[in-house]
């Protein structure tokens, strides 16, 4: 959590020009806020994360081999 | 003068005595060049004393490098929320051991920040983010260390 006025060189190098934005690994941007159910998804299809955990196991057990 | 009113200090109180696991604040600051740590160390200092398993630690940033390397800070001010948990040593003594979930905060925890301060404080203290099963097998899925930054603004 950074209160951003107090670090110009932050709002510089990432480009806040609008809060809040969420940066990840300093490269990849969610701008605005959200509730969870949209949030958590989007943050994770930034990472290339779509498929729940829970999901894989599941294809897993159902792959194939069963 | 207080900034917490007599009122917000029963609510917190009251919400800080839901706290299972003890918190450690690490708060990082220096007396000069530093035009908002006064006012962080005393919104750091007027909630510590609410709860007895809340404890403020102070740190000179310019000093106790060694502390600022160990928590990743490099800008001030800043502190760290990490919760502490009896352990048993090889001794057989008891001791404080850190849980560091990695939370971080920089810049004064006011206006809507305060209200994420408590809430980084009583998740650090449960241990659980309070996500849905749903974010959580997303979240799952993170193998990589990832370091996420929330800016926002004091209104």
């Amino acid at each position: 959590m950074i209160e951003v006025s107090e670090f110009p060189d932050l709002a510089q190098r990432f480009q806040v020009y609008g809060v809040p934005l969420t940066v990840i690994n300093d490269s990849l941007r969610f701008e605005g806020g959200a509730p969870e159910v949209h949030f958590v998804p989007a943050l994770m299809s930034k990472l290339g994360i779509t498929t729940p955990a829970s999901e894989t196991h599941r294809d897993e057990s159902t792959g194939p081999n069963t | 003068m207080p900034l917490l009113k007599e009122r917000d200090r029963q609510t917190l109180q009251q919400e800080f005595s839901q706290m299972p696991h003890r918190v450690r604040i690490v708060f990082f600051t220096q007396a000069l060049d530093c035009e908002t740590c006064g006012i962080t160390e005393q919104i750091l200092a007027e909630i510590e004393p609410l709860s007895d398993k809340l404890e403020l630690v102070k740190l000179n940033y310019a000093i106790d490098r060694q502390a600022a390397e160990h928590y990743g800070i490099a800008r001030i001010p800043a502190f760290a929320i990490v919760q502490l948990r009896e352990n048993t040593n090889a001794e057989g003594e008891s001791e404080l051991v850190e849980h560091d979930y990695g939370i971080r905060f920089y810049g004064v925890p006011s206006g809507h920040e305060f209200m994420s301060l408590i809430g980084a404080i009583m998740d650090v203290s449960t241990g659980d983010s309070q996500l849905s099963p749903a974010s959580r097998a997303l979240a799952a899925q993170v193998t990589e260390p990832t370091h996420i930054q929330v800016f926002t603004t004091p209104t």
